[in-house]
């Protein structure tokens, strides 16, 4: 597993840091449009969740599969390397950004760090929800035939807010039930639902890897 | 002897190719050559053996286990060279040995340095900044390094020059000294199987043509030159396929051992592998 995870981090290496400069001129424009660092850990999630994207094409282009699979190393551990490395590093960018940017808003623009705070978790979790999605399909079809998918994937988040602004009222007599249970309820039921998307993203990208040939 | 890969009956069906019951077995400390025109099976019959594809029908054996349910295991005893599938390109050399290092448990990356030193690889650049022969024993060299039982090469010299090709054919030959080592190479190159090859399969059409030792084929296999209307009076020889062109006739046979000083005004010369393939290819089958 070590060996299949340093792979992915070496293969992406390069792309990071070419990525950085655009990220960051991106910043500063976000930064001084919008007077607020709010957009910054999501703006990154969402940079980093499209590069890891990247690795699958560069796996195709090398072949990298048939040569893997002659290594001591399973179909399930190919899989759950590329989940690890996705999922890990979009954990370990909110987990690092978001103390900074909450500091960064609280010193530069007075501001609550609690909006920033709050758009952080849901960005990991909203990229996190398209990575389980997308992850399969990549699996199953190559990245290249994956794109549109993709593309659709990145423009729900949007549908979905305008959906819900034209129904205010039809989205929360759905909701309400499950808001007027105690917090941490709601709070154990969402990360219990979002590990079993996770565990069922896993299960399928494994089953998809398993039946293909190379 | 024992067997280090055994394929059974296998059989594999593509829309427009069929892999037709092909049997061979690679024993122990020895080399096998694996030969046959483009799109024979050779290919095929590798991924088989690897588990990269399911087969139809057939078994096949690799150190005693199964490619497709053993991954793991066979992995750790087993190097392979594939001829367009590597690590990403942008990767370093020695990224790669670190790679290795995390994958098998006994990854010499000593042994790797030291061989990067002697063929000069420099193990910061890039995979995409080497030459092709540099590229070549990179492949070889992470095949090696963890000292496995088995290689299984896939084109490992094509496109490359007689020097570095000789460079890497003295790595098969340290690699095979020992007699539990064993190799399989698949290869166009067939100058390069005459040095080093001690078995030979050969595949034309989806079909096994034979698995012979090496000796044997040099001893038994020629081409026999004699003119067209002379071409049927060899009733003793064991005639697999003609080549005739404006005048003159030319004959494989299997028996050359036998023949050798009967016919005096026919020119009887030892069958190369390349003739060899080239005759059951092009040329028209003895009836």
């Amino acid at each position: 597993m070590k060996g299949l995870l340093l792979k992915e981090y070496y293969a992406l290496r390069p792309y990071f840091k070419k990525q950085l400069l655009v990220l960051l001129v991106l910043f500063v424009f976000f930064v001084a449009v919008s007077s607020t660092f709010s957009i910054l850990v999501p703006m990154t999630l969402f940079f980093i969740a499209n590069l890891m994207l990247s690795s699958f094409t560069m796996d195709e282009q090398s072949h990298w599969d048939s040569y893997a699979l002659t290594l001591p190393v399973t179909r399930t551990r190919i899989i759950v390397s590329k989940y690890l490395t996705f999922f890990g590093t979009l954990l370990i960018t909110c987990c690092v950004g978001t103390p900074i940017v909450c500091i960064m808003e609280k010193v530069i623009f007075h501001q609550t760090p609690v909006i920033p705070a709050i758009s952080a978790a849901a960005s990991l979790l909203l990229a996190g929800l398209l990575l389980c999605v997308l992850l399969p399909l990549a699996v199953k079809i190559g990245i290249e035939r994956a794109r549109i998918a993709i593309v659709i994937c990145y423009l729900l988040p949007f549908v979905l807010v305008v959906l819900v602004s034209n129904q205010p009222d039809a989205f929360l007599h759905f909701l309400m039930p499950i808001l007027e249970l105690p917090w941490y309820l709601l709070a154990l039921l969402s990360l219990a639902l979002y590990l079993a998307i996770m565990a069922f993203s896993v299960l399928l990208s494994i089953k998809f890897y398993k039946a293909k040939e190379f | 002897m024992k067997q280090i890969i055994e394929v059974t009956g296998l059989c594999k069906q593509y829309d427009s190719f069929f892999l037709d019951n092909v049997s061979f077995s690679v024993p122990g400390g020895c080399v096998m050559g694996l030969i046959g025109e483009n799109g024979a099976g050779k290919t095929t019959i590798l991924k088989s053996i690897l588990g990269l594809i399911r087969t139809d029908s057939g078994t096949v054996r690799v150190l005693g286990k199964n490619p497709e349910t053993d991954r793991a295991e066979i992995g750790h005893s087993l190097g392979v060279v594939l001829d367009d599938s590597f690590f990403y390109n942008a990767l370093r050399i020695c990224d790669i040995s670190r790679i290795m290092a995390g994958v098998h448990p006994d990854w010499d990356s000593a042994f790797f340095a030291e061989n990067c030193r002697r063929f000069s690889l420099p193990p910061k650049k890039p995979l995409s900044q080497l030459s092709k022969g540099m590229l070549a024993k990179v492949k070889i060299l992470a095949a090696l390094c963890h000292h496995p039982r088995l290689l299984i090469l896939d084109e490992p010299t094509s496109g490359l020059d007689p020097v570095v090709r000789g460079e890497i054919l003295e790595l098969f030959w340290d690699f095979v000294r020992d007699e539990e080592h064993s190799i399989l190479l698949s290869s166009h190159i067939t100058s390069d199987l005459e040095k080093i090859a001690d078995y030979i399969t050969f595949v034309h059409n989806g079909k096994l043509v034979f698995t012979k030792p090496m000796d044997a084929l040099q001893e038994e296999y020629g081409v026999l030159k004699c003119r067209r209307s002379d071409a049927d009076r060899f009733p003793d020889a064991e005639i697999i396929a003609r080549r005739d062109s404006a005048f003159d006739a030319e004959l494989l046979i299997a028996n050359r051992a036998q023949l050798f000083g009967r016919y005096p005004d026919a020119a009887l010369e030892p069958a190369s592998l390349d003739d060899i393939m080239t005759f059951y290819a092009k040329g028209v089958p003895a009836e």
